[in-house]
């Protein structure tokens, strides 16, 4: 299956988080952290990946759960913890996590004509969960949320598919 | 595909029920305080205190007929989002704590006493929350004028105007405030009246001490084999938390935690001839107090002290969303149950404490006339 996907990139299907797979996945949980509420973002804070900034000053974040997972099917269910804020998150392929992407720096967003985006979910409103479904080859993965200022504050995480 | 800024909505302005919160939060700090001080209170003459709290199933420091006028009592509340083990399997819940326990602790004021709390988000939390204390009046008991994000603390005063026992609880919103009650995040104030506790006939009520049983009903997911899931971090379980409290059917029904937190070495202690002074929180489920060997001598099962307690009682009733209190004076010797009287809860998903009460047994109440023997 992996195979005929080859060339065709990804295949997103975004179910109900209540569907249950009949076959064998990975699943990964993603959880959105926002410790921000609407403190405003609009200062690039230089905690975006290959920044080597303190992440643990960081007021959002992605946490993934395992980071690491077999190739093939992987399943992400996706829950955004924070209180006000609507986030999405981004699925994108990257060398490592030392790697830099180019920056809006106006929008204050990552230039997402940079990297390929192979699953996303466009908005997950508070305390809400969605789901999306990829095939994934071996690599590192970037997960982040590419609204205004929400990179830039640390909202991304790297995980790898051996 | 991104959205700007622009796109982050408040979630308070979609939703009907936060749509109060909004305007309750628009009140200024200010502008609350004379709403809630017609009478020209003067709160900066008035003496300060620090109450320590203490974890339950224990009460903090206090006296039952209270000693001169009205005074602020200050409290400090840290939330932690802590994994707690709730049963002897090791079923583990990612617990949201008011000072590290569940229940959360008890404050103890006296009517027209002022609780002043500082309550703080440790910076390690991923949530926000926030306190709706049922004790109080105003700004949806609080929750409006207390929502704190990581990192951040907020201080709330209020008057304890209701004599009684009296639930509180976190409630940031939405679905939120059922997922934060039902992971651990709710305790329970005593408002007592200022001369004591009564009969109802005039008559003083004493306790040698008191016992605060926080009954917590949990609702942990499952995986395809059916047993009971761990997570890595708080809030990672929350769609499946929602699909199990969904079905209002909960997988644990404990108190002080975790099924066993008060029996065997945890028992509750008391000796033959203590009064002792039970409260039930419950801050979201109905529950049914029963005291097995013995009764509710005097029993305030709505919680309100203004109300003569009602005698006698085998078992009573906690509505979900409040706190009751009950007063019994031990008569014999041996191990009590105190339990919900849903005795599949009791038994089977955990609500059972133990009082272990020493003292001589006395054969006019009961006595065992034949032993088990084969029948003649």
């Amino acid at each position: 299956m992996l195979k005929l996907l080859k060339g065709v990139g990804a295949v997103l299907i975004v179910t109900a988080l209540t569907a249950t797979a009949a076959y064998a996945e990975a699943v990964v949980q993603v959880t959105l952290i926002d410790k921000a509420g609407t403190a405003g973002l609009s200062k690039p804070m230089k905690l975006g990946m290959g920044m080597k900034g303190d992440m643990k000053t960081a007021k959002m974040a992605v946490n993934v759960n395992p980071m690491v997972v077999s190739r093939g099917t992987v399943k992400f269910n996706v829950t955004n913890l924070a209180s006000e804020l609507v986030h999405e998150v981004i699925l994108a392929e990257v060398n490592d996590e030392n790697q830099t992407l180019a920056f809006d720096e106006t929008k204050n967003i990552v230039d997402e004509e940079s990297i390929q985006t192979l699953g996303q979910v466009a908005e997950i409103a508070p305390s809400k969960t969605a789901s999306f479904t990829l095939e994934l080859k071996p690599g590192k993965y970037i997960l982040y949320c590419n609204y205004g200022g929400h990179f830039m504050a640390g909202m991304w995480t790297v995980m790898e598919v051996e | 595909m991104a959205g700007l800024q622009s796109l982050n909505i408040p979630k308070l302005s979609r939703r009907g029920l936060l749509a109060a919160t909004a305007v309750a939060a628009a009140g200024t700090a200010k502008a609350v305080a004379q709403e809630a001080a017609p009478e020209k209170v003067d709160i900066a003459s008035l003496p300060r205190v620090k109450q320590v709290m203490v974890a339950p199933p224990f009460l903090p420091e206090h006296e039952q007929v209270a000693a001169g006028g009205p005074k602020i009592v200050e409290v400090t509340f840290v939330i932690e989002e802590k994994k707690m083990v709730i049963d002897s399997e090791g079923t583990e819940v990612w617990a949201l704590t008011f000072n590290g326990s569940v229940p959360g602790p008890m404050i103890v004021v006296h009517e027209g006493d002022y609780v002043e709390l500082t309550l703080k988000n440790l910076a390690t939390n991923l949530m926000e929350h926030n306190i709706d204390f049922h004790a109080s009046t105003g700004a949806l008991g609080g929750g409006a004028l207390t929502k704190v994000l990581p990192g951040e603390q907020a201080v709330l005063r209020w008057k304890a105007v209701k004599p009684g026992v009296f639930v509180y609880h976190c409630a940031p919103g939405d679905i939120m405030i059922p997922y934060h009650v039902v992971h651990g995040m709710n305790g329970a104030v005593m408002v007592l009246p200022r001369d004591g506790l009564k009969d109802g006939k005039g008559n003083p009520l004493k306790y040698d001490f008191a016992y605060y049983i926080g009954e917590q009903d949990y609702y942990i997911p499952r995986d395809e084999k059916g047993a009971f899931k761990k997570y890595e971090t708080a809030g990672e379980d929350l769609s499946e938390s929602l699909d199990v409290m969904r079905t209002l059917t909960p997988t644990h029904v404990v108190f002080n935690g975790a099924a066993g937190a008060l029996t065997g070495d945890a028992a509750l202690k008391a000796k033959v001839g203590d009064n002792v002074l039970f409260i039930h929180a419950q801050a979201n489920r109905d529950s049914r107090p029963h005291l097995i060997g013995g009764h509710g001598d005097f029993v305030w099962d709505t919680g309100s002290f203004a109300d003569v307690p009602a005698t006698g009682l085998e078992t009573w009733f906690i509505r979900g969303g409040s706190a009751g209190a009950m007063l019994y004076k031990f008569r014999q010797p041996g191990i009590y149950a105190y339990v919900n009287h849903n005795l599949i809860e009791a038994v089977m998903l955990g609500a059972t404490a133990h009082v272990v009460v020493d003292g001589e047994w006395n054969d006019d109440l009961m006595m065992q006339v034949v032993k088990p023997e084969p029948i003649t």
